[in-house]
């Protein structure tokens, strides 16, 4: 039901709406209970650029973010989020910023002023993803650029519009671009048969005429170590030799000259040259790397290219360094050449080209961070310069010479978020238990001396709040607290992040404070759970939270349970083999009350299991817990099945394996689009109420089965077909066809599911005469027991295997924008109404109430009075994007990828995650604070009127008395 | 007038001014009998030969048949004031069915003391109320219904199925899904 019914229906929605509380925040409240991270990602490529006397460093990432950051505090000056696209090259001269990028079918070009990150132009060709493409400025002061995009080589001037094109053919993957002399020449790795070798393109930069195209470094490959394009030529050394063939691009005669390395570093033996290996090192200059090892130690020559006097070309060296375990960059820009970061303690050392020696310190945590594997050198605006180190990790560290300790760091580890859990956090310590930790029970205190002593800590404690008081603040400030306590309302609590560079790290959820991190393994962090909470007792196991990891080197899994205050890893375990598909913690816990978690591995039979932590103790707990209440799980390990097993222990009760129950097959031309997916827990079914209250006071049960999933997919005759399973029996319970939707990576499928609602967005295109509109659509599908009110299954107990098909109630909106991702709001006992929040692809973080997402807002009619009284308003397909309900106010935050909520102490309180490139926390109160006081109340009044009534009643009782005593005498 | 001049009514009944003296004349024109008779009915006024005690009885069970039949009095005026507060629940209607409710309910509990006053000044056998008794209960049982009708428009009965779903217990499930 896309279409609205008349201003009338719209106007009630519309107050509806309007009547309800805004959750936007007060100005004093802002950036106190919400924070947000603004991030730019893992850098893979870094310039510094001084322009107008501003130096600045510049960087791509592999969040697709182009970000110019302050080289002095690392601040962000700006940053664009290019989502979906992958950043090939970041060129910056001449006071612009050229990104070349692709993603979504299209190769792009965009150029921004380096000051301001205004965006000048922005050209764009189709192209598929998988096509080479380039792009460099042409160098005249025009600011027009040469790129390489959509199989043609371009060049684009002011306002994108490209002066004139050529098509490449496809004989080769033309992957660079060189200006030089006049001449544009794109080069490219030879496809098919000839034994590999670069192919060039010539043509006039000045009209695009083609000039000549020809052939160089047979059986060469760009990348291998052996050959590099530097400035204007081509380098190469063939397999075996120990000189270089050097190729001036456009040169017919003589077609490459002979360079040996002992021209610019004696000590080079042929056996030495043998092994060396080539590098790039400032793109668009003419200078190279040559790495060898010499001795046992690993050094590193950068050259510089030069046309000799002779016509012929020449090389100098502008600089070598020892670079044992060291990542190696370039300074760009003239003045310095090549600089060197330790891996192991982010010593760097760097030489400029005229000798210049600087060297300093990036003091880091490589424990937690991992080695530096990318270092750059820029300039300052003074002329200084500024060493630049990416660790594995996701640290950017930037440090000044001569200093051991870095000037600024940025951990981008967590704008490659991938999972996170929430640990409650122990409350603060009481000042009993700040007296007793205060007094020293060796030094033989007495009792009535620790007695005094929490006296003291208290009216200490007392004193603090009144003097804050006096000064507006009566709460200690956040900064104050350790991280890892919590309060006594349950707003703090540790986000404990899993990142794709490896690192585990907890946050705290109030104020954004580090509490600890982690490097696990060099590859993605998968899954994070906290496998136990905390305990009351201080004796009692610590919390624990379990990470599973994926080491790319060793072809293995580790996973590792880590104290979650401390992130101290109690235990490891590496399990060979690729990554497990599915990581499911199950309802059951072992001896020492730790959550088992089941890794699961998809094969063409029944899928591999294996428990851990890995010991007898754990299988025999899972397979007693599993003959209690059998466990199901499901696994999509095809494009058009989704199976269900149970797990199943032996005769001897210690080897649990999976049993197939159940297998859903997709009708004939349905490919998985999304996959099964189980969203939050099993709080995500548990209902304050079991029924809805209709306007005449009958009930519609809620159908509240926690094994409902929800699953989409993409149907060859076109559209999307929804399905809604039950996990144990395979049972489909509800399917939906949208025939003119569409899902792909431009257009995620995201779906939340709270109680018995199931909410999902997905796009939809024009049909004519069926889908009048394009755009989003959010479809909202109620389930119930039965549609006949007062209808109810008595049975005390169910079992999925013999439940009743639910009645299913559906609606669609108009959705508030394009959304990557949504999530309920969750409270501690459900009272309060669940909020679907909406993650906005704009930056905005929206919450909209449930009533306006209810599929029975009556259509085409004013309610009526029983409708009224259900709180039901007319139907009207727009879901407003109102501002009062967008959580993240001025802050955009980008690129989400999931949000999360969890409950607090307080009923009416919720917390809201968000995390993707950016991370954002806040506060929700759906229904209003109506468990807390408002800020506004005076605590100081109350006390003063009880006080003044008090007194009144004091000085009355007297005059009262003596009064009924006359009366009686009367 | 000084603190003492008080001035003190003697509202002895008149039949007890004439228990207590015979020789006090009967103002001009009263005929106490025939009081008595139109009092008593068409029996009574017939039977002028009966005796003061007979009279007296005659007349308490006219009071308190008045008694018994005043609370149905009452009733128009409460559905007025119930249907000019409305079936909405709100203070000013909770307090007026709370009334409708409360005023029987004290009526009804007080049933001895709104006839003891008639019953004790009986001679001779106590005077049987009972019926004027089962009236007025009767009455403030209608009265009782009315504010039970008025709470159930007002939706505060717990009638539906609605009022107590929240006393349901929770669903079990036989497995678990992960």
């Amino acid at each position: 039901m896309l279409v609205g019914r008349g201003l009338v229906g719209r106007g009630l929605a519309a107050l509806a709406v309007a009547a309800q509380a805004a959750l936007g925040l007060f100005p004093d409240e802002a950036g106190r209970i919400d924070w947000y991270r603004a991030q730019i990602g893992v850098p893979h490529a870094l310039a510094g650029h001084t322009h107008n006397g501003t130096a600045a460093l510049y960087a791509a990432t592999e969040r697709g973010v182009v970000a110019a950051l302050d080289a002095d505090s690392g601040s962000v000056r700006w940053r664009h989020v290019l989502d979906g696209e992958a950043i090939g090259a970041l060129r910056v001269g001449g006071g612009r910023v050229l990104a070349q990028s692709a993603g979504g079918g299209e190769a792009r070009v965009r150029v921004w002023d380096a000051h301001s990150g205004a965006l000048q132009w922005a050209f764009a060709r189709h192209a598929n993803s998988t096509d080479p493409a380039a792009a460099e400025f042409v160098g005249d002061g025009s600011g027009d650029v040469v790129a390489v995009a959509g199989g043609a080589l371009v060049r684009v001037g002011a306002g994108g519009e490209p002066a004139w094109e050529l098509r490449l053919g496809g004989s080769a993957a033309f992957g660079r671009v060189v200006v030089a002399g006049g001449s544009a020449f794109a080069i490219g790795e030879r496809r098919g048969g000839g034994g590999g070798g670069l192919r060039v393109v010539q043509a006039a930069l000045a009209d695009g005429a083609r000039q000549r195209q020809y052939s160089v470094a047979d059986g060469q490959a760009l990348g291998s170590g052996r050959a590099v394009v530097a400035g204007a030529h081509v380098l190469w050394r063939e397999d075996g030799d120990i000189v270089w063939r050097v190729h001036r691009l456009g040169a017919t005669s003589p077609p490459w000259d002979l360079l040996h390395a002992k021209m610019v570093q004696e000590e080079l033996a042929p056996e030495d040259m043998l092994t060396s290996t080539l590098g790039e090192l400032a793109p668009g200059e003419p200078r190279f790397t040559l790495t060898y090892a010499k001795a046992g130690a690993r050094k590193t020559v950068a050259i510089e290219l030069d046309e000799g006097p002779d016509g012929g070309v020449g090389m100098r060296k502008l600089a070598a360094l020892r670079t044992d375990g060291a990542a190696i960059g370039c300074g760009g820009g003239g003045g310095a050449a090549l600089v060197a970061v330790s891996a192991a303690d982010g010593a760097w050392r760097a030489r400029g080209a005229g000798g210049e020696r600087l060297r300093g310190r990036l003091a880091y945590d490589a424990a937690a961070h991992g080695p530096v594997v990318r270092a750059a050198l820029v300039r300052t605006a003074a002329g200084g310069a500024r060493a630049v180190a990416v660790t594995a990790g996701g640290l950017v560290l930037c440090g000044a010479p001569g200093a051991d300790a870095a000037l600024w760091a940025r951990d981008e580890a967590l704008a490659h978020a991938t999972d996170m859990a929430l640990v409650d956090l122990p409350p603060p310590p009481s000042g009993a238990e700040r007296a007793a930790a205060e007094s020293d029970p060796a030094a033989g205190a007495s009792a009535a001396a620790r007695y005094a002593l929490r006296w003291a800590a208290t009216a200490r404690a007392v004193a603090a709040w009144a003097f804050g008081l006096l000064r507006g603040s009566a709460a200690p400030a956040d900064a104050a607290i350790p991280a890892t306590v919590g309060d006594h309302f349950g707003f703090r609590k540790l986000a404990v992040f899993g990142s794709g560079s490896g690192v585990v790290a907890a946050l705290n959820t109030q104020g954004g404070a580090r509490a600890w991190a982690r490097r696990l393994a060099d590859g993605a962090v998968d899954r994070v759970v906290v496998a136990r909470r905390c305990q009351p007792l201080a004796a009692d196991p610590p919390p624990v939270v379990v990470a599973v990891a994926r080491s790319a080197s060793a072809n293995a899994t580790v996973v590792a349970a880590l104290h979650a205050l401390t992130g101290a890893v109690l235990r490891s375990d590496t399990l060979p083999g690729p990554p497990p598909a599915r990581v499911l913690p199950l309802p059951a816990a072992a001896a020492d009350g730790q959550q088992l978690i089941a890794l699961i591995w998809i094969s063409s039979g029944a899928p591999a299991l294996r428990v851990w932590p890995p010991t007898p103790d754990a299988a025999r707990s899972l397979c007693a817990a599993a003959a209690a209440t059998p466990l199901f799980f499901d696994v999509a390990d095809d494009d058009a099945r989704v199976r269900g097993f149970r797990i199943h222990c032996g005769a001897d009760g210690d080897a649990p394996a999976a049993l197939p129950a159940w297998a859903f097959a997709l009708p004939p031309g349905e490919t998985l689009a999304a996959p099964p997916t189980r969203y939050d827990d099993d709080a995500a079914h548990a209902a304050a109420l079991l029924g809805r209250v209709l306007g005449d006071r009958s009930v519609l049960y809620k159908y509240l089965s926690p094994h409902v999933t929800t699953l989409a997919a993409r149907r060859a005759a076109g559209g999307v077909a929804v399905y809604l399973l039950d996990r144990v029996s395979g049972r489909l319970l509800h399917s939906a066809v949208h025939a003119a939707a569409r899902v792909g990576p431009d257009h995620p499928f995201v779906a939340t599911q709270a109680e018995n609602r199931v909410v999902y967005q997905l796009w939809h295109d024009v049909i004519p005469g069926a889908a009048p509109a394009r755009g989003y659509v959010t479809v909202v599908a109620d389930l119930y027991e039965s549609d006949v009110p007062d209808a109810r299954d008595a049975r005390p107990a169910f079992s999925g295997l013999d439940l009743a098909q639910p009645a299913v109630v559906t609606a669609a909106f108009a959705a508030p924008g394009p959304a990557t991702a949504l999530a309920a709001t969750r409270t501690a006992s459900h009272i309060t109404t669940r909020d679907v929040v909406f993650a906005l692809r704009s930056g905005a973080l929206l919450s909209l109430p449930a009533p306006l997402l209810d599929p029975r807002r009556p259509v085409g009619a004013p309610p009526t009075a029983d409708e009224q009284a259900e709180g039901l308003v007319q139907y009207a397909a727009p879901l407003p994007l109102d501002p009062r309900r967008v959580l993240s106010h001025v802050h955009t935050v980008a690129a989400v990828r999931r949000v999360v909520s969890a409950p607090t102490h307080l009923e009416s309180t919720a917390l809201v995650a968000a995390y993707g490139l950016d991370l954002f926390f806040t506060r929700v109160t759906p229904s209003g604070s109506f468990d807390q006081l408002s800020p506004s109340f005076s605590k100081l009044n109350l006390a003063a009127t009880t006080l003044a009534l008090a007194a009144g009643c004091l000085l009355a009782a007297p005059m009262v008395r003596r009064q009924v005593t006359a009366r009686a005498w009367a | 007038m000084g603190g003492s001049s008080r001035v003190y009514a003697d509202l002895t009944p008149l039949t007890a001014q004439r228990r207590g003296g015979r020789g006090v004349r009967e103002p001009a024109g009263f005929d106490l009998q025939a009081a008595l008779g139109a009092a008593a009915g068409g029996a009574g006024a017939a039977d002028h030969g009966r005796d003061d005690a007979a009279a007296d009885a005659a007349l308490r069970v006219k009071k308190a048949w008045e008694v018994a039949m005043s609370p149905g009095k009452s009733l128009p005026m409460q559905a007025f004031m119930a249907w000019m507060s409305g079936t909405s629940v709100s203070i000013f209607s909770i307090l007026i069915t709370g009334m409708i409710l409360m005023s029987p309910l004290r009526a009804i509990a007080g049933v001895q003391q709104a006839f003891a006053g008639i019953e004790r000044g009986a001679k001779g056998a106590p005077l049987d109320l009972t019926p004027q008794k089962a009236a007025f209960v009767a009455i403030n049982i209608a009265g009782i219904l009315f504010g039970v009708y008025r709470l159930s428009i007002m939706g505060l009965l717990p009638t539906t199925t609605s009022d107590w779903l929240a006393f349901l217990p929770p669903k079990q499930y036989l497995e678990h899904s992960v």
